[in-house]
Formats: C-alpha cells, structure tokens, sequence
C-alpha cells in the first residue's frame, strides 16, 4: 500500500502535508468570506487571529503544561477576545481604515512570537507539542480527517447561513448599514458578535496546527498564509459559499500538491525559487482579478435563485 | 394660526421636537421650539427647497445628530408614556416604532425584493448565528403579509431584484409598513411614481393612519398632500412657522409668497 501510494504521490507525508494546507486554506476562506464576502468587513490580518490561537496553544502547553482540551480551549478563546478588540477598533473605519488596521494587527501578533521569548522561545522556536492520540504511522492522516469533519461542518453551516435570515442581516449590514439601522437591525452589535465568533473559529484552526506541526516558529505566521486566504477566495467568489473551496483548489492544490509532484524540476528549484515565485504569482493574480473579476470565479451571489425555492415550498 | 391653537392633547402615538437646533458649516438648518408631530391621523409637512424638512426627519430618526434639544414619543398606549428618542441609536428608534422612509432612493444591492421584505419583518430571534433553521419559521409567521404587498403593488418580478427607481421606492415604503411603526414618517413617498400607484400610496397610507398609525409625509407634490393630510405643517428658513388644515394654509399669504407663487392659488 505504502508503495503504490509512494509512487502515485511520492511521499504520503507530504501529500498529507499539502492537503491539510488546502484543507486549512478552505476553512479559513470560509470565515474569511463571513467577514468580507457577506458582511463587507475586509480582513487582511487573517493569520494574526489564526497565529493568536497557534502560539497560544503551544504556549499554554509546552509552558503551562494544559491538556490538550484546554489549552485548545484557551487559544481559542484568547483568539475571540482579540476579535472583540478588533472588532470595535474597525467597526466605525472605512474599506482603507479596517485593511491597515487588521494588517498592523497580524504584524503586531509576529512580532510578539518574536520578541516575547521566554514564553515563544523566539527564532529558536517552540515545541515538541504532541497530538492528544496516536495511532501510530497513521495519527498524520487521522488529524488531516479531523480537520476535514471540522471544515466540512463550516461549510454546512456556511451553506444554511446563506438560507437563514441570518444571512440575509449580514448582507444587509456589509452592503447598506444605514438602512439595516433604519429597520431595526443592531449593525454594530451584529458585526461584533461575526467578528469575535469568527476570530475565535480561526484561533481553532490555528491551535489544530500546532500539533499537527509540533513545533512552532515566527515564520509560521507571515502574511503569506493571509495572502494564500485571500487569493483562494477572491479567486474562487468572496461572496459565494464554494468560493473557498474553488479558490484553494486551484491555488495551493495546484501549486503545493500537484506542480510538486507531477512537474518535473530539480529539487533546488523547488525549494528556493519555486516558493518565491509562487507568492509573486499570488500577488500578480490579486491584482489582476480585483482590476478584471472582483467577484471571482463563481461570480455575485445568486439570492434569486435560492429564494424563489424558499417562497414556492 | 397660532402654535397653541392646534396642540391638542394627543390621543395618538406623537413625535414631540424642543429647542431641537441644527447647523451645517455654521448655517442653521433646522431650528425648531416646540413641535408635535402625529396629533391627526395624517399630517403634511411642506415648505420650499432647503427649508430644512428632511433634515427635520433624519433628525428625528436620529441618523444625524442634533446639535441641542429634544425629540421624544408619546404613545398613549404604551404603558411608559413619554419616551425620549433623541440619544438612542437608529435601530433602538426603530424598534419603538419610528421609522422613515428615504427621500433618495435606497436598497441593498445583492438582495431580492423577497429577501428584502423578509429581512424587514425577521425579529431579532430569528437572526442569531446559531439559528440557522429558523428562515421557514419567519415565512410562516409573515409571509402572508409579504405576499399581500406585493398582490396590491405590482412588482415585474418580485423573486428578482427591484429595477427600476419607482419599485425600490415602493419597496422602501412596504420595509417600513412591514415594522407595523407607531409613527411612519414619509419622505417624498410618491416622487417619480405613475399617477395610478401614486393613487394606490395615497389610499394605503389613508388606510394605515385609520388603522391608528400616524402618519407625516414630506412631499412636493401638493396634490398628495392636499388629499391626504388633516394638518398641514408649513416650514420655512428651518422652522415651522405655520400650521393649520390644508384648505387655510393653501390660501395663506406667506405660503403664497414664500411656497406656491400666486399662479397655484387656484391649483
């Protein structure tokens, strides 16, 4: 089995490795297009909530020796209080306003992994953080399928969300606060609670992947993981419940799983120019779709289509 | 045409205005003493362009903020009796029955003319995060309603999006009838529509004030406020500076002169 598998997909490890990247991509996408695609809130410091939730499980375990359960516990709710604080600093900013701030915030979490050494270990890093299991050479897999269940959940949920009227208030709050304000709807409070919630739900993520990588470094929460969110869902549709899933299939799938398998380049290749490039790609493909296809792929949101079954049941 | 003459104590849901002033780059606005608004059933509030009636409106509802004063509701059914509106937030205005409708066309973009009647009568119950279940329930309690708006407007295609400027109009008015408000507050509710739905907006709101609603329309066009008011506020340089039923102020001299110009005395 281990050989077929080898020799479909080199090492299983690393197939694992860059599924559970995608996996992670796609629930953070998911959260991502909560925030931007239907409440209008535009994030860009999506890996200082998930980087919150990673360094604080690893903190909260390798130095104050929690269990797994609570220190799982703890980040994500150290993650969700973050999102309340950021949640009020961006409530009343414009478009301009809530990207510098939340990007300053993502900066402001990298740098405390950096300098707070006694608690981050800084460069030298953080770790051994374990799984809370093992089932031997399969434990890797076991995660990767957890994490699956988790996103498969959000996307469920997501799905309902665009069926439910809380939906429709999150639409109505990112597209015209005003006038959900004039008929009744409390806006601020509204996005709070999306803005905590979903903070939180990233700072889970993030904890997952502390064990998943056992150990834990500054470089882990660059903004190269915001950039990979954003890209994915731009690229797939913000404001579309598959746009995550599109988007991160035809960005990290392509390049973190499929280009490094099937395409034969020297290893060097790969492991210094190949992520340069990539990322100038991203970049390049950020540009280009926000100036010619600001929705992506999948496009607007189709609301006529959804609500004409709801109204004819 | 005193003030005085025509203050009556209410029997009907009233918006009260003191000492409410407003100025924009040092230019006064709206500068109001006393005022009722919502003693009849429906009151019109006219007065020539920049007289500050709009402005009057936004600052009952509180989206702009008053520079002093106060602006409260009495509702003689209500239990609490006077309520003071001028320091909450819109949507808490909302919720005690003020609401308004908007002189310069208004919409969500993305949502449908169904999704947006649907996200006006949706309580707050139905919308928290964990209900994600809960859409069928709004349409069972409400969707009747919904659908009786729409039978007595005609609307091209309301599982799509409103198109034109006289269906988001019309929509805006049914999102606030759908709040059943205490006071509704019209702004130009009729501008740009046919005559034969302008027609259809004057007999609904007749039917609503008789329903106990009370009703204050902003409106350019006179035909409207002519037929449908019972008390004419007339507003000029910021104030109300005269008030009576539509036959005296449509006659009125500084109406005449500072309003209508004497070609509409006949109108």
């Amino acid at each position: 089995m281990g050989g077929i598998l080898d020799f479909l997909f080199g090492s299983p490890a690393f197939l694992i490795f860059g599924a559970y990247t995608v996996v992670m991509v796609v629930g953070l996408g998911l959260l991502l297009h909560l925030q931007l695609g239907l409440a209008g809130i535009g994030n860009f410091g999506v890996v200082g909530f998930w980087g919150l939730g990673l360094y604080a499980f690893g903190v909260l375990t390798v130095r104050y020796d929690l269990t797994f359960f609570l220190a799982l516990l703890g980040a994500t709710a150290i993650a969700g209080a973050a999102g309340i604080v950021m949640g009020w600093v961006v409530s009343n900013l414009d478009v301009d306003g809530v990207l510098g701030a939340t990007l300053s915030f993502a900066a402001i979490v990298f740098f405390l992994t950096d300098s707070e050494r006694d608690l981050t270990g800084g460069r030298i890093g953080i770790g051994t953080i374990d799984f809370p299991f093992d089932v031997g050479n399969r434990t890797d897999l076991a995660w990767l399928a957890i994490l699956v269940v988790i996103v498969g959940a959000l996307m469920y949920y997501v799905w309902r969300v665009h069926r439910a009227p809380y939906g429709r208030l999150l639409i109505a709050t990112g597209f015209n606060e005003p006038l959900a304000q004039s008929l009744r709807k409390p806006t601020f409070r509204t996005k709070m609670i999306l803005f905590a919630w979903t903070s939180a739900a990233m700072g889970l993520i993030g904890a997952l992947y502390a064990s998943f990588v056992h150990f834990l470094f500054p470089t882990q929460v660059t903004v190269g993981i915001t950039i990979a969110v954003i890209v994915a869902l731009v690229l797939g549709g913000q404001q579309r419940t598959w746009g995550a899933l599109v988007g991160a299939l035809l960005t990290i799938a392509l390049f973190d799983i499929v280009i490094q398998l099937y395409v034969p380049l020297p290893r060097t290749v790969f492991q210094q120019a190949f992520p340069v490039a990539k990322q100038m790609i991203f970049g390049l493909l950020l540009i280009v779709l926000l100036l010619y296809r600001p929705l992506g792929i999948l496009g607007r949101m189709r609301r006529e289509n959804y609500v004409r079954g709801v109204t004819h049941e | 045409m005193s003030e005085s003459a025509v203050a009556p104590p209410t029997a009907r849901p009233a918006i009260h205005l003191q000492g409410v002033q407003k100025s924009f780059d040092g230019r006064t606005v709206v500068d109001v003493d006393d005022l009722t608004l919502g003693t009849n059933p429906i009151e019109g509030l006219i007065g020539p362009n920049g007289a500050g009636k709009t402005t009057l409106l936004r600052l009952i509802m509180h989206s702009i903020k008053l520079d002093r004063g106060t602006v409260s509701l009495t509702d003689p059914a209500s239990p609490n009796g006077s309520v003071v509106l001028s320091k909450k937030p819109e949507h808490r205005i909302a919720r005690l029955g003020v609401v308004k409708t908007n002189q310069v066309i208004q919409d969500f973009p993305n949502l449908t003319i169904w999704d947006s009647l649907l996200l006006a009568v949706a309580e707050a119950r139905s919308e928290q995060p964990d209900r994600i279940y809960s859409e069928r329930r709004v349409i069972e309690e409400h969707g009747d309603e919904i659908q009786q708006y729409l039978d007595y407007f005609t609307f091209e295609n309301p599982n799509g999006f409103a198109n034109s400027a006289g269906e988001k109009k019309l929509l805006d008015m049914i999102r606030c009838l759908l709040l059943n408000p205490k006071v509704l507050l019209l702004d130009e509710p009729t501008a740009g529509l046919p005559d034969d739905v302008t027609e259809q907006v004057m007999e609904l709101i007749r039917q609503k004030a008789a329903e106990g609603m009370s009703v204050v329309v902003v409106e350019h066009d006179l035909t409207v406020i002519w037929g449908l008011s019972d008390l004419v506020h007339f507003m000029a340089e910021g104030s109300v500076i005269l008030q009576g039923d539509p036959a005296s102020i449509r006659k009125h001299e500084t109406v005449i002169e500072k309003y209508l110009g004497s070609g509409h005395v006949g109108g």
